[in-house]
C-alpha cells in the first residue's frame, strides 16, 4: 500500500494520460491537508470578517503563502477535474478544444489575480 | 475494391465520432447504481466547487482594494443568497473530500468488495451531511 503511494511521485512525461492521473491523485492529497488551515483561517473571522482583522491576517508571512500555495494549487486540481470531465461529456473535436482552452485560461487568471492581489495586501503599505 | 473499402471505413469512423453521441459515463444508458451515482455526484459537486473557489479568488481580490470596495463585496458575501450558496457549498465540500478519500483507497487497491463498495458509499453520505450540517451551523 505504501509502494503504492510511493509509486504516485514517479511521474512520467511521456504518458499524458498517466501524468494526468496522478497530478490529481498528488494536488487532491495536498489540498486534503491544506483545507483544514482554511478552516480555522475562516473561523478567526468569524465574528464580522472586518477589513482590518482580514488585512492583518494576510500580511502575515505564513498566511500570505498559505493562500498562494492553497489557491494555486486548488485551481491546479479543479482545471485537471473540469478537463476530464470536458474530455468525457463533449464528443465534438473542435468544441472541447474550444472549451479546455477557455478553462485553462479562467483557471490561469483566478490564479494570477489572486496571486498579484495577495501580493498587493501583503507588500502595500497600509 | 480493398482501397475502397478503407475508405469507407475511415468515413464510417469519422462520421460516426462526429455525431454528439453520449460519452463515459453514459449518463443516459446506465441504471443508476450506488457506485455510479456517487461517481457522477463527485464530479457535479466537484463543478460545483470550482465556481466556489472563484468566490475564494474575489474576496482575496476585495481585500486587495481596499476597506471602501471590501466592505460593499462583504454585503453581496453576506446576504441570504450567498448564504443559501454557502450551505450548498458546505456539502459539496464535504461530499467531495469523504468521497475523494474513498476513491484514494480505491487506487491503492483497498476496499474493492460489493459489501465495501456499498458501506462504504453509505458512510461517505452521512459524514457528508453530518459535516455539512456542522459547517453550516458553525459558519452561517
Amino acid at each position: 500500500m505504501i509502494l503504492n503511494l510511493l509509486s504516485l511521485f514517479k511521474i512520467s512525461l511521456k504518458d499524458n494520460a498517466l501524468r494526468h492521473w496522478k497530478l490529481q491523485r498528488l494536488s487532491a492529497i495536498f489540498l486534503l491537508f491544506l483545507i483544514f488551515p482554511f478552516s480555522i483561517i475562516m473561523m478567526i473571522n468569524l465574528d464580522d470578517f472586518s477589513y482590518e482583522l482580514v488585512e492583518s491576517l494576510l500580511k502575515r508571512p505564513i498566511i500570505f503563502l498559505y493562500f498562494v500555495f492553497f489557491v494555486s494549487l486548488a485551481c491546479f486540481h479543479s482545471k485537471l477535474g473540469i478537463e476530464i470531465i470536458i474530455e468525457d461529456y463533449i464528443s465534438n473535436q473542435a468544441f472541447q478544444s474550444l472549451i479546455l482552452q477557455l478553462s485553462l485560461l479562467i483557471h490561469c487568471s483566478a490564479v494570477i489575480v489572486c496571486i498579484f492581489s495577495l501580493c498587493s495586501i501583503f507588500f502595500g503599505s497600509n | 475494391m480493398e482501397i475502397g473499402k478503407e475508405l469507407d471505413d475511415v468515413l464510417t469512423f469519422r462520421i460516426m465520432k462526429n455525431l454528439d453521441r453520449p460519452l463515459s459515463p453514459h449518463l443516459q444508458i446506465y441504471k443508476p447504481q450506488i457506485t455510479s451515482s456517487l461517481s457522477i455526484l463527485h464530479r457535479l459537486t466537484g463543478i460545483y466547487l470550482s465556481f466556489g473557489l472563484f468566490i475564494i479568488v474575489y474576496w482575496i481580490t476585495s481585500v486587495s482594494l481596499g476597506e471602501v470596495f471590501y466592505n460593499f463585496s462583504l454585503s453581496i458575501l453576506k446576504s441570504w443568497i450567498a448564504k443559501l450558496l454557502y450551505s450548498f457549498w458546505f456539502f459539496c465540500l464535504s461530499y467531495h473530500l469523504f468521497n475523494g478519500i474513498r476513491h484514494l483507497f480505491w487506487d491503492m487497491g483497498v476496499g474493492f468488495s460489493h459489501k465495501e463498495i456499498f458501506y462504504s458509499g453509505i458512510a461517505v453520505i452521512i459524514l457528508s451531511f453530518v459535516s455539512a450540517s456542522s459547517l453550516a451551523f458553525l459558519f452561517l
